[in-house]
């Protein structure tokens, strides 16, 4: 185990550029809760880019709208003001991380297709078994995993020792990183959300999202559906890992957090479910465009 | 000339679904096109113009269409290493656990059956894995592999343990190399040490009392078979597969095939792209 690890870390935390302004008070208003149509098209329209790919997203297989839309108006207007911030931290996150030209960095692309499978399955979970919690997932999805990035911006030595760590013993990457480094992607990326000052919901998520019951009753049941379809994209190979340990996933945690809230999941075909994921597959590669830049 | 054909969504949905619910083996985007390259050659055969007619005539008392859409759509081909999740699985998972529990117990034992085994070779594919696993510890283990069929042509050629290079394609050259010898351009015999693992005999899977020899099991491969039985042949089959299954014990259906909808004990453990069912 690494010493003075976590201060390494910390102080990483510190000096990463800081986030963009716009996100920055996109995350004012999304922790407000009550944004203004006028303030946030202002705000996306300062970013170009940021605009042009709203529009992309709003009109791609993952909204599904009825129509083309061509102006934020309209996006706003279809897929609500709440939803639109968060889109737009979406949009953001991945510039945000972009490493430094020529910076060696574990494979990101793999990173971030997991990230997005993820919040995409969390969503067609919700949508298909009917479960209440259904905004702000791709956000949270994307944003679970965000500690290992961290870690990899640190030391990219002592973390491709840590990923072939789960190739060569079949372990998690949790068990790896403890090993290794004596802390774990959870911990460490909600420290910088904190920094970032996202709200609580993701903050928590990036926490708990391998220890479910610690979350808060709040936030527990969205905590629990992003760590399902976390371990369900792994299962399905949208993954990032060696880690080819089976699960039975009606045991786990997180399952039975959901489950108490949603009495009818016991009887699901989640055989049926995972399988028949490909249907996610042109969602999750238009949105890798999009944090790929 | 069922190159290209199409279904259009609503049609496929509802095949797919009636295929389901009375086969468990589930059509997805993925393999959609290969229900569709099939489909279009019994619709002909039975002059239905279109699915619901088909689904109808398929219900129709005394129709034998049901099993004849079954022997269409299940790939009954066979080979080493064939379907690369399942094999990772296996490999990754499924033989070190097995390993790792009997050397605990201090048994030194393997007992696994391949239900419907055809020639024989996912039966081969499983021993040369335990080889590969075992090394040197190989020869003080006692692994048996009952590879059963209710088929005597496929047990005869089971038992020669002679395969073409064909249904090697998907071994890796040093496997080819190592554990078969070459008897002619286009013949390969597999090694003896591996042949005796393997154990062929007759089995008729309706068949409660013969099939309870095959007990203890840390593994049952039984792909692709239980879509050919009713919903209570079907219910007695996998009773008896679980019974025959050690506590912790694996059990491997068919790539697409589930048992939702079917009442029993088993746990559903989803491996990367494979779905197993543990006792």
């Amino acid at each position: 185990m690494l010493e003075n690890f976590k201060d390494k870390i910390q102080s990483l935390i510190e000096y990463l550029p800081p986030i963009p302004g716009v996100m920055n008070d996109l995350i004012k208003l999304l922790n407000a809760g009550n944004c203004d149509v006028r303030e946030i098209s202002d705000l996306i329209e300062k970013d170009p880019s940021l605009s042009v790919n709203i529009l992309r997203i709003a009109n791609s297989a993952f909204y599904g709208l009825p129509y083309k839309v061509s102006s934020l108006q309209q996006a706003v207007n279809l897929i609500g003001l709440k939803e639109l911030a968060s889109l737009c931290m979406f949009c953001s996150i991945g510039p945000a991380l972009k490493p430094p030209a020529g910076m060696k960095t574990i494979d990101l692309k793999m990173f971030w297709r997991h990230s997005i499978a993820t919040g995409i399955i969390a969503k067609i979970f919700c949508r298909e078994f009917s479960i209440g919690v259904r905004e702000d997932l791709y956000l949270a999805g994307l944003i679970h995993d965000i500690g290992k990035i961290i870690i990899d911006r640190s030391d990219h030595d002592v973390y491709s020792e840590v990923v072939r760590l789960t190739y060569d013993n079949n372990v998690s990457i949790g068990e790896a990183e403890n090993k290794i480094i004596g802390e774990s992607h959870s911990s460490i990326g909600s420290w910088l959300l904190e920094k970032w000052k996202l709200p609580r919901m993701f903050i928590e998520t990036a926490a708990y999202h391998h220890s479910v019951r610690d979350a808060s009753e709040e936030h527990r049941e969205l905590v629990a559906v992003v760590s399902l379809a976390d371990q369900i994209a792994r299962l399905r190979g949208f993954g990032f890992g060696g880690d080819m340990r089976g699960t039975i996933i009606n045991e786990t945690e997180a399952f039975a957090i959901v489950r108490d809230g949603n009495p009818h999941v016991k009887d699901i075909d989640l055989a049926g479910f995972v399988m028949d994921l490909d249907r996610a597959d042109s969602e999750i590669s238009e949105l890798e465009k999009i944090i790929n830049g | 000339m069922a190159d290209g054909y199409k279904l259009p969504d609503d049609e496929f949905n509802s095949l797919r679904e009636y295929i389901y619910k009375k086969s468990g083996i589930l059509f997805t985007g993925r393999n959609r096109f290969q229900l569709e390259m099939k489909i279009r050659e019994r619709l002909d055969k039975t002059g239905c113009g279109n699915i619901p007619c088909y689904i109808k005539y398929l219900g129709s008392p005394g129709s034998v269409e049901l099993n004849t859409l079954f022997n269409t759509i299940t790939v009954n081909e066979t080979s080493f290493f064939r379907d690369r999740s399942f094999i990772a699985t296996i490999e990754k998972n499924v033989i070190p656990e097995i390993i790792k529990t009997n050397r605990a117990l201090g048994f030194g034992q393997v007992r696994i059956w391949s239900a419907a085994a055809s020639s024989g070779e996912e039966a081969y594919t499983i021993a040369i894995m335990l080889a590969e696993q075992l090394k040197g510890e190989l020869s003080k283990w006692s692994v048996r592999i009952f590879a059963t069929d209710i088929n005597d042509d496929v047990l005869k050629a089971c038992r020669t343990g002679i395969y073409s290079s064909y249904s090697m394609r998907n071994a890796a050259p040093d496997i080819r190399q190592r554990y078969f010898r070459q008897l002619d351009s286009d013949r390969y015999e597999i090694r003896d040490d591996i042949k005796a693992m393997v154990i062929p005999g007759k089995c008729n899977l309706m068949d409660t009392e013969g099939s309870k020899k095959f007990n203890k099991l840390d593994l049952l491969l039984i792909r692709n078979v239980l879509i050919y039985f009713d919903a209570e042949s079907k219910k007695k089959v996998l009773k008896t597969c679980y019974e025959n299954l050690k506590p912790g014990g694996h059990m491997f259906l068919g790539h697409s095939e589930t048992l939702f909808g079917f009442d029993n004990d088993f746990k559903l453990v989803h491996f990367v792209n494979a779905v197993g069912y543990r006792k």
